[in-house]
């Protein structure tokens, strides 16, 4: 039995279960209600987004789903390797997203709960930071400098150290 | 329950926002942060914002593994001794908390430039690091106790490694109940003895590695040692030096009436001459690994009965022992008539120059071998050496070419 879902602009998808249950929010979502025709609102994911993420979910519709209690040393190995990542998925985070798309990309797997969409998407975000300074990543993200003269001066001295390490 | 009711009830917690990184929730934030794990990065992380440097110090100044000693006296002249360095923001601790309480490991394996010899530095640092759990100074020659000594207040240590501290007298350990792991290699003026052994409050030393050449009563000491920890032991390194085994005052009667050792997976002893029928007595049935180098007697009949009451044993090493190509042959268990072979995955037999081709075509049976080392032997010859790379696909092997070609390239070499 196929699975509609409603993104926030009105376009439907139309999924197999496998797909929809890689998003444990669905997953209980459908073993709650059961079987059901009607179209399923996700009024946080606007269409395009919903579209990449459906992708994602049929390229991985066929792994084995990490036991809950597993789930904790599965996610501590795989962060001691943060450059780790499968090249399908690699490819798949490179193509024409931009950072607006990538933050939307994790904010969807956080709200529909892909634990290994919200790892690869915050990743790939982490990997982004490498080699550049600090200026850069606030124009990069947005953020604004918070600190004042003196506490960053403090930071300066106290990772003087770390500069070249 | 209808679907519209539950999408309500889960959205209604999440609101919809303008996606930039700004306004991504602090959890998801916190959560990108968490993958960045080299030093570089995180020491840039930590510039960009309040938020971000919350996020990033504590994994920033989690270990300390310089690459240079400049980085140390970095560290204790902007840190460890200016009073104006507080900790920043929500990390309110009191008044003399500096980064150096994140730090749980310093690792000083990775310098690669002896620009300095950082004593007072790392003496500096030592006493704020409060919250240290490892600690990986080997081979660093120029630490002094004195340059440990606030090390007593590091009450979490787990593991101290001072391995090749030739200068390190005393240890200050005894107040770490989680101590767990201590090297000693070649600390030629450590002292360590019955005294040190009965004064430590922890109860779960695990690894220990003794250099028993340089300690007066080695062998009290080692007795102690057994008695008192024989239930945490995982992993006993006992070395003395071969030219020096027999100035030693240690003696087998340290593993005479051993406890029994229910946890010891490893045992490595060089040097120490403790009899093969010593050995076989002892209890230690989860044994995984067994060093026994030294030139004395051998015993192939305990040593055979000691391989086989062993059923996890993968690894012996018994370099340097006399042993003819029938006591290998016995104590491996590879006569036909000896029931299944022992199933090793690495063995040792460096300078046993009695063994010969015999015994390397007798390995036929040991199916699981990865790795073969049989250096020094020079009654081995070349057709041997190549049927164990052939016999075996894969295999680690480590074995001198013929002594003569060895005699033409040092010759060769001498030209030079």
């Amino acid at each position: 039995m196929p699975v509609i879902l409603q993104a926030s602009d009105g376009q439907q998808f139309t999924i197999s279960k496998p797909v929809a249950e890689r998003s444990m929010l669905l997953k209980n979502m459908l073993d709650d209600v059961g079987e059901n025709e009607q179209a399923i609102p996700l009024p946080n994911v606007s269409g395009p987004i919903l579209a990449a993420v459906i992708e994602y979910c049929e390229h991985h519709k066929d792994e084995a789903m990490p036991a809950a209690d597993e789930d904790d040393k599965v996610f501590e190995a795989s962060k001691k390797k943060p450059d780790d990542i499968d090249q399908w998925d690699a490819d798949f985070m490179k193509q024409g997203k931009g950072n607006e798309e990538l933050f939307e990309i994790i904010l969807a797997a956080n709200y529909l709960d892909i634990k290994p969409l919200l790892d690869l998407g915050c990743k790939t975000v982490a990997n982004m930071i490498k080699g550049k300074t600090p200026e850069q990543i606030r124009e990069m993200f947005n953020i604004e400098n918070d600190f004042t003269p003196d506490e960053e001066e403090q930071i300066r001295r106290e990772n003087e150290w770390a500069a070249d390490a | 329950m209808d679907v519209q009711d539950v999408v309500s009830q889960q959205t209604a917690m999440v609101p919809a926002v303008a996606p930039r990184i700004s306004s991504l929730p602090p959890e998801i934030v916190a959560y990108i942060l968490s993958f960045v794990t080299s030093t570089a990065v995180l020491a840039t992380a930590v510039k960009v914002c309040r938020e971000w440097y919350a996020n990033c110090v504590e994994a920033l100044w989690s270990t300390l593994a310089p690459t240079a000693f400049s980085q140390l006296v970095s560290i204790a002249h902007n840190v460890a001794t200016s009073s104006k360095n507080r900790l920043l923001l929500n990390f309110d601790f009191g008044g003399s908390a500096t980064v150096l309480r994140f730090v749980k490991k310093i690792d000083l394996t990775k310098v690669k430039y002896f620009d300095s010899e950082p004593t007072a530095a790392l003496n500096r640092i030592l006493f704020h690091t409060t919250n240290l759990q490892v600690a990986q100074f080997d081979n660093c020659l120029w630490i002094k106790s004195e340059t440990i000594a606030p090390l007593v207040n590091c009450l979490r240590l787990a593991h101290l490694s001072l391995s090749g501290c030739a200068q390190v007298t005393s240890l200050p350990i005894t107040q770490m109940p989680n101590l767990d792991t201590l090297l000693l290699a070649h600390c030629e003026r450590v002292v360590f003895n019955e005294r040190v052994v009965a004064e430590l409050c922890t109860d779960r030393l695990k690894h220990v590695h003794i250099p028993i050449y340089y300690l007066k009563s080695s062998t009290a000491t080692v007795a102690a040692l057994l008695r008192r920890f024989a239930s945490s032991l995982e992993n006993l390194v006992l070395d003395s030096l071969l030219v020096h085994a027999q100035q030693s005052d240690f003696s087998a009667a340290a593993f005479e009436n051993a406890p029994p050792l229910p946890n010891l997976l490893e045992l490595h002893l060089s040097f120490c001459a403790v009899p093969d029928s010593t050995l076989a007595a002892l209890y230690a049935p989860r044994l995984t690994t067994l060093t026994v180098a030294g030139s004395h007697e051998v015993d192939a009949i305990s040593l055979s009965t000691l391989v086989k009451s062993k059923p996890h044993l993968r690894t012996l090493n018994l370099p340097l022992r006399p042993l003819s190509d029938s006591d290998a042959i016995q104590i491996l268990g590879l006569t036909p008539d000896s029931g299944p072979a022992v199933q090793l995955e690495t063995l040792n037999l460096d300078y046993v120059p009695a063994l010969t081709d015999e015994f390397v075509y007798a390995l036929d049976s040991m199916s699981n071998l990865k790795c073969l080392s049989l250096k020094g032997n020079i009654n081995i010859s070349d057709d041997a050496a190549i049927w164990v790379s052939d016999r075996f696909p894969g295999i680690q092997f480590f074995y001198d070419i013929d002594a003569m070609e060895l005699a033409a390239l040092l010759e060769e070499s001498d030209d030079d």
